[in-house]
């Protein structure tokens, strides 16, 4: 069991090419927080909005974490009792701010990349999902950590 | 090989369709412009229609009517694709006469199955 286990973490993630995400609702570097939510409500499965530039490329992407703590003080600030006067300052300042600013360093992928290697970056930044990019770094779509996991369990690799 | 011909402004969305079908039995070909979609059914008649709802200047509902309407290309299954995936709006689909709905992202096991089933059913 084990040695299957350590082959199927070596196998490329072309073999899972049947279970990606393709075409997700994605935003530009210049899109308003009122998008970026829009994008997260279309499609919540990665728990991220993935940000592309004007070549399509993948720059980054948001993660629902950090929208949230946002949008609960925004849209109902009495709710988060603890709430710091620093805080909701913040939040109402990412009113004002575009996807760019809000944007860290994505965990990404190609077909060529590991199961083993997929699942360090998605474990290194804390998701369970990962960016699917092509050679020139444009996106594809997105990977999931579960879906991976279950397609090795239930097909035995 | 089974010819498909996707109608989407957007080039991510035509790479992500290749990449989806890529090792299948199915041939992709593109067009941007929704304007040129009768022309291109007439040179190149495809197995199958992908039309994206969102396409810019040109409402996808609208084409697809246009398309449905025509006796020439009627009968060729249309399948719409659409980021918004609520009732209302794949109802209006429908409405428009889509044989199916596609919502994006799509999977290929499912996006395949759904073009597949479209084909099987044609007369």
């Amino acid at each position: 069991m084990m040695t299957e286990t350590s082959t199927s973490l070596n196998r490329t993630l072309a073999e899972y090419r049947k279970i990606m995400h393709l075409a997700p609702p994605v935003v530009r570097k210049g899109s308003s927080l009122i998008d970026v939510v829009a994008v997260l409500a279309a499609d919540p499965r990665p728990g991220v909005v993935l940000v592309i530039d004007d070549n399509e490329r993948l720059v980054g992407w948001i993660l629902e974490d950090r929208l949230e703590t946002d949008l609960t003080l925004l849209v109902s600030p009495d709710s988060v009792k603890d709430a710091s006067e620093e805080l909701r300052f913040q939040a109402t300042r990412g009113l004002m701010q575009t996807a760019g600013d809000l944007m860290t360093e994505a965990a990404s992928v190609t077909i060529r990349t590991t199961v083993k290697e997929a699942v360090d970056r998605m474990v290194q930044s804390q998701t369970h999902a990962a960016a699917l990019v092509d050679d020139q770094k444009r996106l594809l779509g997105y990977v999931t950590l579960p879906e991976i996991m279950r397609e090795m369990l239930t097909w035995g690799g | 090989m089974s010819l498909v011909l996707l109608v989407d402004d957007e080039p991510r969305i035509g790479r992500a369709l290749e990449f989806a079908l890529e090792g299948s039995d199915f041939e992709v070909e593109s067009i941007s412009n929704a304007q040129q979609i009768e022309a291109q059914l007439e040179r190149s008649r495809p197995d199958v229609i992908l039309l994206d709802i969102a396409l810019g200047l040109h409402s996808g509902l609208d084409v697809c009517r246009r398309i449905k309407a025509n006796p020439r290309f009627a009968d060729i299954p249309l399948l719409l694709l659409s980021g918004q995936s609520d009732p209302q709006t794949q109802a209006a689909g429908f409405g428009a006469g889509a044989d199916d709905f596609v919502p994006k992202p799509f999977v290929p096991t499912e996006l395949i199955a759904r073009i597949q089933k479209r084909l099987d059913t044609q007369p």
